[in-house]
């Protein structure tokens, strides 16, 4: 080999060497990058790709009445899980065949889920406790249990359309359940598991817990017992008058707390998939329709306020009055003649009003348009509000303020209408209507108060309290008469409005409504009566009136609202204590105190009443008895033997003795309270502590 | 000369710094195995691979030792019967082959098998440098026929197997040894530009209008996987995504030997064996895989080293070829385990757990030893 050839070769072979350290170079870049720029997300990634999480379901808050009645609660029930990667193949026919047999589910989905390609997926959630009970008795491998919150409502459709429902998730979708639900949820917690690549639980691996935090409790303003009365009384209206809907809402025109508020149709929340969309909707703060002549004293507050009219004018009506354009009819074809505004508010004479509304004149009519709260949402606590139709301000002929001034043309919901009227009673102030009186943390430690502020004065208190007297001599004299309770100080006004379909005003199909408050002295109750499309009469008269006096009559007594003096033999009666008692026996001591008892679904005994032992009530008040089955004795357990359990393991033994698990730490059960073989009450939570095994 | 001058003189001129680094492979090799299989027992026993790899490790050596005191002139001298062996032994693995994972890669010979594209990869070097040295450097066009030839006819016959990663050992093999026998630069460029671009142009081909191509899906996805991971996340994409959050989760000082979970708990794929790298890396971190790379850094210096001073032509080819071989693995290897290189299934040499790579590097490496005994030309 010359040496020429041999200095070319040992050049080469200097070059391969170059070559390779570059290389090297960028594989030791590489390397850099993975290991320190990207090691600590590469790391966690590790760590992710080897732990599986079991959720643990946060406690929805409770929802009470004012009184602290349980209005919606949650109880705990077993959801079931597959691990599809620890189901052996060659049993998964098996498994899939029990699950269905014991869930009611489809054999073939549930062997389609069983050998799914994923760490973790539901077979069933939410089961019954004998469902759970079975499955676990069988012991089919890769499958769990979780527990998890199921919402109840144990007054089923009562407040169906405030409390709304919680879907299965625990989510709120409706009502203060949507509303609420930031504080209600609570934060759900994990069991993170480690697992190998095969998909075996690690013998000494982490096991660890993440306790769920608890929702808030949420107290609302309504009143059990006046839900009840304003409920029983929707039902009866329903039916009375074949009505498509049916809406009252009862209010303390004070503050804007909302004691009651139904509608009908309803539905139970515990089942709301068995009903139609369309009853979920709260027709109270979501439907808008013309107000008719309710609305009139809101039109006689603002052209008072406005000094366009006072007491002394009167108003000719002679059937009807021509305005630019047209002709307006008053509802009485004969005319009612010389009225003065007190005497047109009583016999709700439109024709006196298109002329109070003609000088009240356009702008006027908006500003107290808005200043009543028309036009935009009232800020109630409750989901989906509308906001109600005027004509635009550029469009409006006077013919339109004319026929707005009784009601017509415009819509309002009937929350909107309610609390409009509240200013007229309280003094001036519109006060924002509120269903939630206060949230509660799980500990009890932290109270947030959800009570508005005072609300802002929109007319006089003058003005107010001579609009209160008209609307007074409206039930004693005027169209409200069939309103009137001698001695009860009952003021409103009732309403008759056209349905506006399809863009059109119609002639057969009308709302009947009442809206009133009392006393009129002090008012602390406001009630508004919304019919609509009754059959067989469209008068607010005929039709709402009923119902409100039948409304305030109960609500009266039972929040012994004085009555004026000499007007009443009602006497105060204790009730008494009722609960575990015979349904006839029950019946039959509350007839000796001259109470009427209303009894609620079936069984031998009373299980609930409202209202509670001890409440002071005017004698002919209805007592609310809910009747179940002989409650069992509630059950002891003997705790079991947790220790050196994992979480996993000693949740599913204490789940399974009835008993919830508090646990702390990670890895295997150390100390747990109280001691295996104590006796303690089902649903008792045991504390466990985790700690590492030692070697 | 006596036989005991002669066994001194062999131990003065004997490379200590390339046997060193050689024993260090291979006990990081036995300690690693130990930790990618104690945790998947085989008959019971944890320490199965161990055993079988340390086996292995001292039946290597023993050929080591041979192939140091054979004259690797006489390689020269048989490397037709050599060449003609390995076609044999490649042809009979396709007749008669058992199988693993999909491909025909064993001859089974007693209790142990023989994987004759392991044996391949040192008997290419042996006959191709015949070839070469024979030949001069080449110049034409024409000159770069014959051992285009030589390596192409096993390469075919590995990829029938079929083995991707193998045959393109041996073109790596040859880009190596060409470089240092002094062929043509330019014409050297050109066939390895061409050779890729017909590679990408075939898979552009395939993909857009499904051109047959000598390739099992598995191994089209496996090479496109690392361009992105994302295309086949729980296949093919599996291990290389596997592979790299254990690299990195490893950071600068490892998680401790025994301790790597997506070692132990079993998620890297193959992880004795072609992955091992990715263990060193969760394991023992930045600090263990760069000690890991300065031996190999070591070990190809020494190779360059023995090229250079070779008293003959044949000499430096071998030891060039030896370089290329060795280095060839390690980038390729190493590459896939960090995602810069596409996941062809080749092990790191001295480390990966199997006995025939084992056996061929230890003789490889006795090869890289004769030359150096031998080079003052004066040993007899």
């Amino acid at each position: 080999m010359s040496s020429a050839a041999r200095l070319i070769t040992r050049q080469r072979v200097l070059h391969v060497f170059v070559l390779l350290a570059l290389f090297q170079a960028v594989l030791m870049g590489r390397l850099t990058w993975l290991q320190l720029v990207r090691g600590a997300e590469l790391r966690e990634r590790a760590f992710y790709v080897r732990t599986r999480e079991v959720p643990v379901e946060a406690r929805r808050g409770t929802i009470y009445d004012r009184m602290g009645r349980e209005l919606a609660i949650s109880v705990n029930v077993d959801s079931v899980f597959a691990v599809p990667i620890e189901v052996p193949p060659a049993r998964a026919p098996e498994v899939a065949s029990r699950l269905a047999e014991v869930l009611e589910l489809d054999y073939e989905w549930t062997l389609a889920r069983l050998t799914r390609r994923e760490a973790f997926v539901w077979i069933k959630r939410k089961v019954t406790s004998a469902q759970a009970r079975a499955l676990r008795e069988s012991r089919l491998p890769g499958i769990g249990f979780t527990q998890e919150a199921q919402r109840f409502y144990p007054k089923a459709n009562l407040a169906s359309h405030v409390l709304g429902f919680a879907g299965i998730d625990s989510q709120g979708l409706a009502g203060v359940e949507y509303s609420y639900d930031r504080y209600l949820k609570g934060q759900a917690g994990k069991i993170v598991i480690e697992y190998d690549g095969r998909g075996r639980e690690l013998p000494q691996a982490m096991h660890r817990y993440y306790p769920p935090t608890e929702g808030y409790d949420l107290v609302l303003t309504l009143d059990e017992y006046v839900q009840h009365v304003v409920e029983r009384e929707a039902e009866l209206a329903m039916e009375r008058w074949q009505a498509l809907r049916v809406t009252i809402i009862v209010m303390d025109p004070r503050n804007g707390e909302i004691l009651a508020m139904a509608s009908r149709p309803d539905f139970d929340p515990n089942r709301y998939a068995a009903f139609p969309q369309e009853d979920w909707r709260n027709p109270a703060v979501s439907d808008a329709h013309p107000p008719g002549s309710t609305f009139k004293p809101l039109t006689a507050a603002a052209a008072l306020e406005e000094g366009v009219v006072d007491w002394t004018d009167r108003f000719f009506c002679g059937g009807s009055v021509a305005v630019p354009g047209d002709r307006i009819a008053c509802w009485r074809q004969q005319g009612h003649g010389s009225l003065d505004l007190s005497g047109a508010i009583e016999q709700s004479c439109n024709v006196a009003f298109v002329q109070i509304g003609l000088r009240l004149g356009a702008d006027a009519f908006f500003r107290y348009y808005q200043g009543f709260g028309f036009g935009s949402p009232t800020g109630v606590d409750l989901p989906g509000e509308a906001r109600g139709l005027v004509v635009a301000r550029e469009q409006l002929r006077p013919i339109d303020l004319a026929v707005m001034a009784f009601g017509q043309t415009l819509t309002v919901t009937p929350l909107q209408l309610l609390t409009a009227l509240c200013a007229v009673a309280n003094g001036g102030r519109l006060v924002k209507p509120h269903v939630g009186m206060e949230l509660r943390s799980p500990d009890g430690q932290e109270v947030i108060s959800l009570g508005p502020g005072p609300g802002r004065q929109v007319i006089s208190a003058a003005t107010s309290h001579e609009v209160v007297r008209a609307l007074r001599a409206a039930v004693t004299r005027g169209t409200g008469r069939p309103a009137d309770i001698e001695g009860y100080e009952l003021a409103g006004k009732t309403g008759t409005a056209q349905k506006v379909t399809g863009g059109r005003v119609s002639s057969d199909r009308h709302i009947a409504a009442f809206a009133g408050f009392g006393p009129a002295s002090d008012p602390r109750l406001a009630c508004l009566v919304v019919v609509d499309e009754p059959q067989g009469s469209a008068f607010g008269s005929q039709v709402a009136a009923p119902v409100f006096r039948a409304i305030m009559e109960d609500l009266y007594r039972y929040l012994e609202i004085p009555v004026a003096p000499g007007e009443s033999s009602t006497r105060s009666v204790t009730v008494p204590q009722l609960i575990g008692t015979e349904a006839s026996e029950a019946a039959r001591q509350l007839a000796a105190r001259g109470l009427v008892a209303v009894l609620q679904g079936e069984g031998a005994r009373v299980t609930d009443q409202v209202p509670p032992a001890g409440t002071q009530l005017a004698s002919g008040t209805e007592v609310l008895l809910r009747l179940g089955a002989a409650a069992e004795s509630p059950g002891l357990v003997e705790v079991p033997r947790v220790l050196g359990r994992t979480i996993v393991d000693a949740a599913r033994v204490l789940t399974e003795a009835g008993l919830r698990l508090e646990a702390a730490g990670s890895g295997v059960a150390m100390e747990q309270y109280p001691e295996p073989g104590v006796f303690v009450l089902t649903g008792t939570a045991v504390k466990v502590e985790f700690r590492p095994p030692s070697r | 000369m006596t036989m005991r001058h002669w066994g001194k003189r062999v131990l003065r001129n004997l490379d200590y710094a390339l046997l060193v680094t050689v024993l260090l492979l291979v006990a990081i090799s036995l300690v690693m195995v130990t930790s990618a299989t104690f945790h998947r027992p085989v008959g019971g026993d944890p320490y199965y691979h161990t055993k079988k790899q340390a086996a292995w490790a001292l039946l290597g050596l023993g050929l080591m030792v041979v192939m140091t005191l054979v004259d690797y002139i006489n390689f020269q001298r048989y490397a037709p019967y050599l060449y003609v062996t390995m076609i044999v032994l490649l042809g009979l693995v396709l007749v008669f082959g058992r199988s693993a994972y999909g491909a025909q890669r064993w001859l089974p010979l007693g209790v142990i098998g023989l994987q004759p594209s392991e044996v391949a990869k040192l008997l290419i070097i042996l006959s191709l440098g015949a070839l070469l040295s024979r030949r001069g450097p080449l110049r034409t066009w024409w000159d770069f026929v014959p051992p285009l030839t030589a390596v192409a006819l096993p390469a075919v016959l590995v990829m029938r197997q079929p083995d991707l990663g193998t045959s393109l050992v041996f073109f790596g093999i040859l880009v190596g040894m060409l470089f240092v026998s002094g062929a043509c630069v330019k014409r050297l460029l050109v066939l390895v530009a061409g050779g890729l671009g017909a590679v990408v142009g075939a898979i552009t081909l395939h993909l857009r209008y499904g051109l047959a191509l000598p390739l099992r899906e598995y191994q089209l996805k496996r090479l496109m996987v690392f361009l992105n991971p994302q295309i086949d996340p729980l296949g093919a994409g599996y291990h290389l995504r596997q592979s790299l959050i254990a690299v990195g989760a490893g950071r600068i000082w490892g998680q401790g030997l025994f301790s790597g979970s997506q070692n132990q708990l079993k998620f890297l794929p193959e992880q004795h064996t072609d992955f091992i790298f990715a263990v060193i890396g969760e394991e023992l971190g930045l600090a263990g895989v760069c000690l890991l790379l300065v031996l190999y850094a070591v070990l190809l210096i020494r190779a360059v080293g023995i090229a250079m001073e070779a008293r003959e032509f044949y000499g430096t080819l071998l030891a060039g070829g030896v370089a290329s071989m060795i280095a060839f693995h390690v980038l390729v290897n190493v590459g896939m385990a960090m995602g810069v290189m596409p996941i062809t299934g080749l092990p790191l040499p001295f480390v990966s757990y199997g006995g025939n790579n084992l056996m061929v590097n230890f003789a490889a490496v006795g090869v890289l030893l004769s030359v150096r005994l031998r080079r003052h030309g004066i040993f007899f």
